[in-house]
């Protein structure tokens, strides 16, 4: 017992009390009846859940979600600040889904990773999230330009039928009934009516008002026909130069009957989201109709100039409104809007007036979101995983503990103190330094235990050598510390070492398991060797043993 | 009370046998891998989709099956997991992508009605991730291995480094030929675990070779082959305990710690096992036999020389 020993022992106490005051919020809310929980304040009910052991999300169910922000389409300047414009729209999506305690953080240049801790309707979160959210305005083609085009697509399918027809007869019926797939059995449709077979596309659009910018209207049991026919690159081909497609996003009731709204859009968006500032719901916008809801856009800076110009050169035609390549509203551009202020009018109710400003707000993704992984855990099953765990765990902790006293009797039993120890300190630790608990962590806690028991085997079994050579226990002890310590240490380093590139490379339940791994045998340092050795040191001092039962 | 007290076990003479051993397990291994076309890779490493489901009462397997059919999903496991009531299944996700999780759900809740589904779990993993995921399982476990060779041989010789990383390639070749042998997943966990093995095996490595080093400078007057002998002898008790120790926290493990933790369990039982024999057979054994070679060439050279 060297001059420092006083202190030596001090340092342990110490950091035993420590860790037991870290390790106090977490032992309350385990062992906290569900209904005390709910009569306790959710403040300090917080406050208890920050201070105790975060749980990993395989442990405490919810949801994991990797997400990559698409950038190739966006400039230099637009992909710049992408990911951070996407964390900021998933957060006030997450927000209004109302999950406690989400992250979301991002990770490299182009993915974020949400963490939804509890959450149960996983489907409706994965919706709202990954959502594809590109909001573009895009100028509809007036009803001349839509004309020209739909001519040309009607000859062109028209021809193809004749020329197949022809085919047919000359080849026999056998390969024609081959092949009823797609836009062939389509056109074979269309023969029923003599007018419609040189129509067979325009056939399927109807005109609900005879304004030049009007778009047409496709009975909603058709679309899927129509949809086929606009997939074909032939049809494609045919478009005016700049040109597509898109559908209304939701339906439009005419006489009883659904009709979804078809647009001819010009390709290249006049603006994107990243030029809206705010945009919010309003009555009164609308001077001939007061009591109606609209909604009213405020653009950015940079918008507002693009704004003016593009409503100046286009008054009387529409501005389609297009989320995630569906047109919500198409509003008339009725004057040029210098002010960046514009106001979205027409026939809303209070909803739909509210999800076009959501649409607009929210919704002003500049880079539309892939879902690259998730993994979600349901509740019961995290609570299981625990339990099980736990159980393990203390199993397989008892069992140590006794072999240890069954077989080294004294020096077992402080090996054991030093083994309860280092699971109290690796335990608050993991408070300390904030780690989350996971499931693979919880075998890590238990493997740690498992070999940081091994430097007590080591030295038990060295000191037991040096009995052997008719040592007095004292030198005996000293020398089989001295020589297993470097064992220990080597031994410890080379765990830690492999243990390490899980913490680089492996995910987030991987990584739970190699940081308790690698506390658990750094702190193993300290309380397998110098705990044990301050404990040997005192028996030896303090009750004169000389022949210590090893 | 005491194991091997006194054990003098004739080990480096045994080593052929070990050697043995060690090549037809692993011309096992090989040809399991051969065979099988490579591990049995988990959806973390090829990409899928994996739900897990409790039901209410018992369901078969082939209703099942049955109801995921339907959606046309291309190849879709199902396996009963543990319980009599809880499923896994694991499906290709081209066809619908990180829908398909989903689609899986609706599509059991429309074919099996009146039986009630919990989802326990899923995992839904792109193509994209689980190449990524694979290429960096491969660095952790190459830069596991380089980084214990670069400490051993620091700390020891090139010779005893080198023989340590061999009998850590030999324990992970096992481990994973085993793992495909008898059916089971290669997961982000039982490449956790190849690491963690490969952390545990060159322990008891290491520990026989610092005794190997204290033997030659002790025992100057032994042949080499009796000094590896010595210290494996002399450390056996402690690598018998704290194998079995390590070994009964893993069995912990394995029997009580759930299902989703059972197949990571078990390949850290087989490699303690495995990583344990390694120690003596493969990298004492090679350490014995590379530096007879070497002691042989010099004696050549010498007498070249003379």
């Amino acid at each position: 017992m060297g001059p420092n020993f006083k202190w030596k022992v001090l340092i342990v106490l110490a950091v035993l009390a420590v860790s037991l005051a870290y390790l106090y919020p977490t032992y309350r809310l385990a062992t906290m009846s569900p209904a005390e929980r709910t009569a306790m304040d959710p403040k300090a009910l917080a406050s208890l859940k920050s201070n105790a052991i975060a749980l990993g999300l395989d442990l405490q169910g919810g949801m994991h979600l990797v997400l990559q922000v698409d950038k190739t389409k966006l400039s230099e300047k637009e992909a710049s600040d992408a990911q951070e414009r996407a964390l900021e729209v998933i957060r006030s999506r997450v927000d209004q889904f109302g999950v406690t305690e989400p992250s979301i953080q991002p990770q490299g240049s182009d993915r974020i990773i949400v963490q939804l801790p509890g959450i149960q309707e996983i489907e409706r979160a994965k919706e709202l999230i990954g959502q594809t959210a590109l909001l573009e305005f895009k100028l509809v083609q007036p009803v001349s330009t839509l004309q020209e085009a739909l001519t040309k697509i009607d000859e062109s399918l028209a021809l193809k039928k004749t020329k197949e027809a022809a085919d047919t007869t000359a080849t026999a019926a056998a390969t024609a009934a081959a092949d009823t797939s797609g836009i062939d059995s389509l056109l074979a449709g269309a023969t029923e009516e003599a007018e419609d077979e040189k129509r067979p596309f325009s056939r399927y659009l109807g005109f609900a008002d005879q304004s030049a910018q009007a778009n047409p209207l496709v009975l909603e049991e058709n679309v899927p026909a129509v949809k086929v026919l606009l997939a074909d690159p032939a049809v494609q081909r045919l478009l005016p130069p700049g040109t597509a497609f898109a559908w209304a996003r939701e339906t439009t009731t005419l006489e009883g009957q659904a009709y979804r709204g078809l647009y001819l859009l010009k390709k290249n968006s006049e603006l994107t989201g990243a030029a809206i500032q705010n945009a919010i719901v309003r009555i009164g916008l609308d001077r001939d109709n007061p009591n109606a809801p609209g909604v009213e856009l405020t653009l950015n800076s940079k918008g507002r100039r693009v704004f003016a110009k593009v409503t100046g050169e286009n008054v009387g035609r529409r501005l389609a409104i297009v989320l995630d390549a569906e047109v919500h509203t198409a509003p008339n551009i009725l004057d040029r809007i210098p002010s960046g202020v514009a106001s979205i009018t027409g026939s809303f109710t209070d909803a739909e007036a509210k999800v076009l400003a959501i649409v607009l707000r929210a919704g002003a993704l500049p880079a539309p979101i892939e879902i690259l992984e998730e993994r979600s855990v349901g509740p019961s099953l995290g609570k299981d995983s625990i339990d099980a765990g736990v159980k393990a765990c203390w199993i397989g902790f008892l069992f140590i503990v006794a072999f240890m006293v069954f077989y080294y009797r004294i020096t077992g039993l402080i090996a054991n103190v030093a083994l309860f120890l280092n699971l109290v300190i690796l335990l608050a630790s993991m408070v300390v330094i904030d780690a989350t608990l996971t499931l693979p962590g919880i075998a890590g806690v238990l493997l740690t235990l498992g070999m940081a028991v091994d430097a007590n085997v080591l030295i038990n079994e060295r000191v037991r050598e040096e009995l052997r050579l008719n040592k007095t226990m004292r030198s005996a002890v000293e020398a089989g510390y001295n020589r297993a310590l470097t064992t220990i240490i080597d031994t410890n380093v080379t765990t830690v070492l492999t243990t390490m590139f899980l913490l680089f490379y492996g995910t987030a339940s991987i990584k739970g398991f190699a940081v308790t791994l690698i506390i658990g045998l750094t702190i193993s340092m300290f309380t397998a060797v110098f705990v044990t050795r301050i404990l040997m040191d005192l028996m030896i001092a303090k009750f004169h043993v000389k022949r210590l039962s090893i | 009370m005491h194991f091997f007290v006194n054990a003098n076990f004739p080990f480096m003479k045994w080593r052929r046998i070990g050697y043995t051993f060690s090549v037809v397990t692993l011309l096992l291994s090989v040809i399991a891998l051969v065979v099988k076309g490579g591990p049995k890779w988990s959806v973390d490493f090829v990409g899928g989709t994996l739900v897990q489901i409790h039901t209410d009462r018992e369901v078969s397997i082939g209703d099942l099956r049955g109801a995921v059919s339907a959606i046309e999903l291309g190849t879709a496991e199902i396996q009963r997991f543990g319980e009599s009531t809880e499923y896994l299944i694991r499906a290709d996700r081209t066809r619908y992508g990180e829908e398909t999780g989903d689609k899986i759900v609706e599509a059991l809740r429309g074919h099996l009605p009146g039986v009630g589904i919990d989802v326990r779990r899923t995992e839904d993993v792109g193509p994209k991730v689980g190449k990524e995921l694979r290429t960096n399982a491969v660095w952790a476990v190459t830069l596991g291995l380089l980084a214990i060779l670069v400490y051993v041989k620091v700390r020891y010789e090139f010779r005893f480094a080198a023989s340590g990383v061999v009998a850590l390639f030999h324990d992970i070749l096992f481990v994973t030929g085993l793992l495909t042998l008898i059916g089971k997943e290669f997961s982000l966990g039982v490449m956790a675990a190849l690491l963690t093995i490969a952390g545990y095996s060159i322990n008891d490595t290491i520990i026989i070779f610092d005794r190997i080093r204290e033997g030659m400078r002790t025992l100057r007057r032994e042949a080499f082959g009796t000094v590896v002998d010595l210290s494996i002898n002399r450390t056996l008790s402690r690598t018998v305990i704290t194998s079995g120790l390590t070994l009964s926290a893993v069995a912990a493990l394995y029997l009580f710690g759930g299902e989703v933790i059972r197949d990571f369990a078990l390949a850290l039982l087989i490699g303690i096992v495995i990583g344990t024999y390694s120690s003596i057979f493969v990298a004492g054994a090679i350490v014995v036999d590379w530096r007879a070679y070497d002691q042989a060439r010099a004696e050549k050279k010498r007498l070249a020389a003379a």
